[in-house]
């Protein structure tokens, strides 16, 4: 049926749009973490420096 | 990883119901019910927020704007591309459709407004106008209703009687679309703590420098 | 009634101000006269006079103009330097609102009644039997965007992009003033009854209550640094 060409593509923008949203979150939710854990092992580094 | 539950979730009962492209209703009835939920949700933690200057508030009333916003946006397309074969044409200015659109304008301001200002002043600002925004939603509705009932109505509304199953599948599709809706929510929440995380590490950081 | 004075006090500061240079009202009354002959050019030779049409012409010149104004009132004090002393006035933060509001009220209202003059003989509207309807539904209109416009020029003055900030905020929640207001100085215009009107004005005069509530409560959060 024709229609089914609407109805295809209701469905591909719309988890298009769901899953690029949720793949940025994610990426940034990486960089983050990655970040979160350098910071806290440089944190580590210098509290052992400090000590020592 | 939990993407895969739901979209397992929503394709199963889907196949029962009948006429194809009714199927788009799945998506856009729950979305549209999410949207408003989402800006509800600013709505309260706005004046959480301003009552109580927790900065946790202002993080909820943020992230649900951008996760309201992706839902309005599905919305607002669906919509049309639903109505196009159905009505035989793309928009109609009728009071749902109206105050929809509306709604994502006035919360993409609330995004933009968060952008532009500086942070001292950003979640005070923000909380003001996600409490401005919601309460105008309903005088929006009324007001353009009371407009359309003046005009001739070209198209009816959309009420129609659904059978059993497409109730089920609804009820499915919405059940999944929650889901889905709330686990974004918590995502884009954990980001943005994540992000002020950093920022309290990099503070540590930096008290340590200037103190060796 | 200590109110009344510090409200007087400030109002009588942008009203002496403005008078020495009577920039706002100017530009405000230049910018509503070229926005009415400019729709004349957008609409072509088909423009009939039709009521309901030229209602929205005419608010749509009130509030652009309104919005210059309107964005004038709380930017003109960050530049001059003179926010922090207003802010730091003996004064609650909703009596300086009052007072914005009240000051941009009145100059937006002057302008609002040339451009009506204008408007009448450029549209050849016939306006004269209908006055008093028309500025009861002119003032009710203009205070609800005006109030809406003051809390977001408050809001928007902190920031660069502030003209801009400004209309994005501004115009999705004035949508039910405008609605309100076009429709029912189409139906003035027409000559057709007034009791058509009511159930606008009902809508207007809740608007106006609404936000002037919600302002009060919210105000002094905007002006918190």
């Amino acid at each position: 049926m024709d229609n089914s060409v609407y109805l295809f593509a209701a469905f591909s923008i719309t988890w298009t749009l769901i899953f690029v949203y949720v793949f940025r979150l994610f990426r940034a939710q990486k960089a983050l973490d990655a970040r979160i854990s350098a910071i806290k092992e440089t944190l580590q580094d210098k509290i052992e420096l400090g000590d020592s | 990883m939990l993407l895969a539950l739901y979209t397992i979730f929503i394709y199963a009962p889907l196949e029962k119901t009948m006429g194809v492209i009714q199927k788009i209703f799945y998506i856009h009835v729950p979305s549209a019910f999410l949207a408003y939920l989402a800006f509800f949700i600013t709505f309260v933690a706005s004046i959480l927020y301003l009552y109580r200057k927790d900065s946790k508030w202002d993080t909820v009333a943020h992230c649900a704007v951008e996760t309201g916003v992706v839902f309005c946006t599905i919305v607002l397309i669906t919509g049309p591309i639903w109505a196009k074969p159905i009505w035989n044409v793309w928009w109609t200015w009728d009071p749902r459709l109206t105050t929809t659109l509306i709604l994502w304008f006035t919360y993409v301001a609330y995004l933009m407004l968060r952008r532009t200002v500086k942070e001292n002043q950003r979640a005070n600002l923000s909380a003001v106008f996600g409490i401005i925004g919601f309460i105008n939603v309903p005088i929006t509705f009324f007001s353009i209703r009371l407009w359309r009932t003046i005009h001739p109505v070209v198209i009816s509304s959309r009420g129609f009687n659904m059978s059993g199953p497409m109730k089920v599948s609804l009820l499915i599709a919405f059940l999944a679309f929650c889901f889905l809706f709330f686990c974004i929510l918590m995502s884009r929440i954990r980001l943005e703590r994540s992000k002020m995380r950093v920022e309290e590490l990099n503070e540590i950081i930096g008290v340590m420098n200037i103190k060796k | 009634m200590k109110f009344f004075p510090k409200l007087g006090a400030i109002i009588w500061k942008d009203f002496i101000s403005e008078l020495r240079t009577k920039e706002m009202v100017l530009f405000m009354c230049l910018f509503s006269f070229l926005i009415l002959i400019i729709f004349n050019f957008a609409f072509g030779s088909s423009l009939k006079f039709e009521p309901g049409m030229v209602a929205g012409i005419l608010w749509v010149a009130f509030v652009f103009s309104g919005l210059t104004g309107m964005g004038r009132s709380f930017s003109m004090e960050r530049d001059r330097g003179t926010y922090q002393g207003l802010i730091l006035c003996p004064v609650s933060p909703w009596t300086i609102f009052l007072a914005k509001l009240i000051g941009v009220f009145l100059f937006t209202t002057v302008m609002e009644i040339i451009t009506i003059f204008i408007f009448s003989i450029l549209y050849n509207a016939t306006v004269l039997p209908f006055l008093v309807p028309l500025a009861l539904i002119t003032i009710l209109g203009t205070l609800g965007f005006t109030a809406i416009g003051t809390i977001f020029s408050a809001i928007s003055a902190t920031t660069k992009a502030r003209d801009v900030l400004l209309s994005i905020l501004f115009f999705p929640i004035s949508v039910p003033v405008i609605i309100a207001s076009v429709k029912s100085t189409g139906i003035i215009l027409s000559g057709k009854s007034l009791s058509m009107v009511f159930p606008w004005l009902k809508i207007l005069v809740g608007f106006d209550l609404i936000f002037l509530l919600v302002s009060y409560l919210t105000f002094a959060y905007i002006t918190e640094e």
